[in-house]
């Protein structure tokens, strides 16, 4: 049986109609519809976002074979919610598609023409005929795929260019394709040359200016023979350069300047990956995704718009909650594309995870018991106080339900630890009959039980992560890692309805198969340098549970992060280049994520977040905001960097 | 028809093939081979430089970014001091693989070095793949016979390689985080006109 959470990638879904069926609208929801008024398709949108955080999707998205697949079925009612966002996205307008749009992968040979021995203004001049004659011929394939009759089909020019319409050969459509296959086989046939030919081999009509999206304002279809196609529509061309990252950082800055400039009519996106910036880039944008001017005589916000697809700043609270609500979304679709699923009307995957927690077995709960009656006595104790901290935890009342008596127990055991801590250490030792008062009242709150459940799961094995909140935290903002943890999920939901036994996962099935994923995903890391982000996600890890497991869980809930001095991060990506490029790629990947400018004790820190499968693998807990501190030497160290 | 005359030696064959043959008076060889930290890097210098009088080297040092190499870069510096010794007339290139952007592009520059270099006086090249990556090799024998054709001469190419199937599970790859073609071998990859075709 298919399992659609292991087939996330856009991509691999040839027809619109299988890619409407499983595609969340969500992302472009929140993400591009509050922007669709005005930035959208008038000023350069630049999308940055982790490897799987659905650029490529949205930008399927908005194909124009989609469009119209959207527009043929819009009666279907599982189509209802992606054509609503569509049109807030203004892609489509009065029913008609608004948009013609062209995704051109960056990735095959655009970065090789940055390796020629040729002038930089050659060199970007090339990049940019070579992907101008891509768009156009993209765009002329999108509507051919729409089954457009493309002799109804015209190019509108900019009110100042008529005169150049001739020059990109727009005068008729077949014109249009053949000089835009020519640039594209010329500048190709030298892309694709071992050693790159001398410039005057280089023909001077390559040389020479290519620029139709100078020219075109918009493309026209219609006012065809039949009276469907009677009204001509206009529609604006839209460039989507998906993957920029894997050009040359000159090249792309080039790129980008030559993309915002305002007289420019054809609507452009560049989707990339964080990884697409310079570490002190990166590092500056996650710590401020503000718009920064960057680029010369560009100014962010004004000449170009920037959305990240990733927490970042101070709204991190608000991205997980949107994150929980586009995940549902997309798996409760993904569900129904299950026939396993879908013929017995289950349609969440939310309801088939329990969140019933799973107590320790009652011999366990005697040890547990046992052990604290030792600590009380090894401490000396008395028992009245052991009672006054037993009520302070009975009186806690949490949020949701009761506490279990095995998460009771650890939370007295804490509480005595802690109750040490706070006492002068002498009056115990030399007066067994004290019983001191804490400097500090003592008390229970969500943080400590949670803690108490991690201290459960480490040493007694209780269940831990489960629950559909979970899940969606541990996928780090990240839809394809979020639908790779899912999956595993999902395919022993399915085998029990197969099976004829009951389909929700209880809480301990669900622990056990997320950690066991976590720990094949981390496993199969292949990215530069892997082993080094290994080192340092490890050493930051088995820091953090360490801290977090000290009997008196002065940390609260856990760490999961490393927290630098701000002021000593920001020293890093120029005094210590080679350990910020393994950050930098450790960032990239989602093994760890920055949480820069957190105050905690009158100090400005920049933490280093684990991400969720280091989490899951390591067995720390999921709260944000538990830090380990540290310093760049001992992350050096981390990497065997001296 | 280059290939018709192809043959294949395998074990002592190929030490006997390196003194009857490439170490006949008259034959000018001219080695090209990996010094890196690969401990297969020496062995077929070593072999060629016992057989083979007056034979000159281009040594490929490669290079790739990264943390905590300290150890293969010692011994890669120790192999190419060895290599050097065993061929007096010689020279070590470095190639990087990467740029600085992470993107490959150790193919096109050792096409570029390859490029450079004068093949007139040559009988004979032999390459060592022992220790060179994929992505360098391919390119540079693509690039190498294609110099060759263009300047209609008749040297022989020999391809040789040290193996060890053991030692080649035990090498970490450090690769590129996207597909690519190997330089040269790219074909229509990436030409929308085949796409749309």
């Amino acid at each position: 049986m298919e399992n659609p959470f292991l087939k996330r990638a856009a991509e691999f879904l040839r027809d619109p109609e299988a890619f409407l069926a499983i595609v969340s609208p969500e992302p472009a929801r929140v993400y591009l519809a509050p922007h669709a008024n005005d930035a959208l398709y008038d000023r350069l949108v630049q999308i940055r976002g982790t490897p799987g955080s659905g650029k490529t999707t949205l930008s399927r998205l908005f194909a124009y074979p989609t469009l119209a697949t959207l527009l043929r079925n819009k009666d279907l009612s599982s189509y209802g919610a992606v054509l609503g966002t569509l049109v807030e996205c203004r892609a489509i307008v009065d029913d008609q598609p608004s948009v013609l749009s062209c995704r051109l992968p960056m990735e095959t040979d655009y970065r090789t023409i940055w390796e020629f021995p040729y002038d930089e203004e050659l060199k970007i001049r090339l990049t940019i005929a070579l992907l101008q004659s891509r768009a156009v011929l993209g765009w002329i394939r999108a509507l051919r795929e729409s089954a457009v009759d493309l002799s109804t089909v015209r190019i509108k020019p900019r009110s100042d260019a008529t005169a150049a319409l001739s020059a990109i050969g727009a005068e008729s459509v077949e014109e249009l394709v053949a000089r835009a296959r020519t640039v594209e086989e010329r500048i190709y046939k030298l892309v694709g040359a071992l050693v790159t030919p001398p410039l005057e081999s280089v023909s001077q009509d390559l040389q020479d200016a290519y620029h139709p999206f100078d020219v075109i304002e918009g493309i026209a279809v219609g006012r065809g023979p039949s009276a469907a196609a009677a009204v001509e529509r206009t529609l604006r061309p839209l460039v989507i350069l998906d993957d920029a990252h894997v050009l040359h950082p000159t090249q792309l800055k080039r790129l980008q300047a030559w993309l915002a400039r305002r007289e420019v009519r054809v609507s452009r996106w560049i989707l990339s990956r964080m990884d697409v910036m310079h570490p002190t880039e990166m590092f500056a944008a996650v710590s401020a995704p503000e718009p920064q001017p960057e680029l010369p005589g560009i100014t962010s916000g004004r000449d170009t718009l920037d959305i990240m697809l990733q927490s970042a700043g101070k709204d991190r609270a608000k991205f997980r909650a949107r994150f929980r609500e586009i995940a549902k979304d997309i798996s409760s679709r993904y569900v129904r594309q299950m026939p396993v699923f879908n013929t017995r009307k289950l349609e969440s995957l939310s309801d088939l995870l329990e969140t019933e927690a799973q107590p320790i077995a009652d011999s366990k709960i005697k040890r547990l018991s046992e052990e604290v009656s030792g600590t009380q006595q090894k401490f000396k104790i008395t028992a009245s106080r052991l009672k006054e901290l037993t009520d302070i935890v009975e009186s806690y009342r949490p949020q949701a339900g009761d506490l279990d008596e095995d998460v009771r127990l650890a939370l007295v055991r804490i509480l005595l630890h802690r109750y040490m801590k706070r006492i002068p250490q002498q009056g115990v030792l030399y007066a067994e009959a004290a019983d001191p008062d804490p400097s500090r009242p003592l008390r229970v709150d969500a943080q400590l039980s949670d803690a108490a459940r991690l201290a459960l799961f480490h040493e007694f094995d209780r269940p831990y992560y489960y629950g559909m909140e979970v899940l969606c935290d541990c996928g780090s903002e990240n839809t394809e890692q979020f639908l790779h943890l899912a999956a595993c999920l999902v395919d022993a939901i399915a085998a029990r309805l197969i099976r004829g036994t009951i389909a929700s996962l209880d809480a301990r099935t669900q622990h056990k198969l997320l950690r066991d994923k976590a720990k094949e995903i981390m496993g199969r890391w292949d990215f530069p340098e892997r082993q080094a982000v290994e080192q340092v996600v490890t050493g930051i890890a088995t820091e953090c549970l360490r801290v977090s497991l000290l009997p008196n869980a002065w940390i609260g809930a856990g760490a999961n992060a490393y927290g630098i001095p701000q002021s000593e991060f920001e020293t890093l990506a120029a005094s210590y280049p080679a350990l910020a490029r393994v950050l930098h790629f450790g960032l990239a990947y989602n093994a760890l994520a920055l949480n820069p400018r957190y105050p905690c004790k009158n100090k400005e820190w920049c933490l280093i977040e684990l991400g969720g499968i280091p989490i899951l693998r390591f067995g720390l807990t999921l709260k944000r905001g538990g830090f380990i501190e540290g310093s760049i030497e001992e992350l050096k160290r981390m990497v065997g960097e001296k | 028809m280059r290939w018709d005359r192809c043959i294949s030696l395998r074990g002592m064959e190929v030490s006997e093939f390196a003194a009857n043959y490439l170490g006949a008076v008259g034959r000018n060889v001219v080695l090209i081979g990996g010094a890196g930290f690969d401990p297969r890097s020496t062995q077929i210098t070593q072999m060629l430089a016992r057989h083979v009088k007056g034979i000159k080297a281009l040594f490929i040092r490669e290079e790739r970014p990264g943390v905590g190499q300290t150890t293969l870069r010692s011994r890669a510096d120790a192999n190419a001091d060895h290599m050097k010794k065993l061929v007096s007339e010689s020279d070590v290139a470095a190639i990087s693989v990467f740029a600085n952007d992470g993107a490959v592009i150790g193919g096109r520059e050792v096409a570029r070095l390859l490029s450079a270099q004068s093949w007139a006086s040559v009988t004979d090249v032999v390459i060592d793949l022992s220790a060179l990556s994929k992505g360098i090799v391919f390119p540079l024998v693509r690039c190498l016979m294609e110099s060759l054709d263009q300047q209609r001469l008749r040297t022989n190419i020999h391809l040789m390689v040290y193996e060890d199937a053991g030692m080649d599970q035990s090498i970490v790859e450090v690769g590129c985080d996207r597909p690519s073609m190997m330089a040269g071998f790219e074909g229509a990859w990436g030409f929308l006109q085949s796409i749309t075709a």
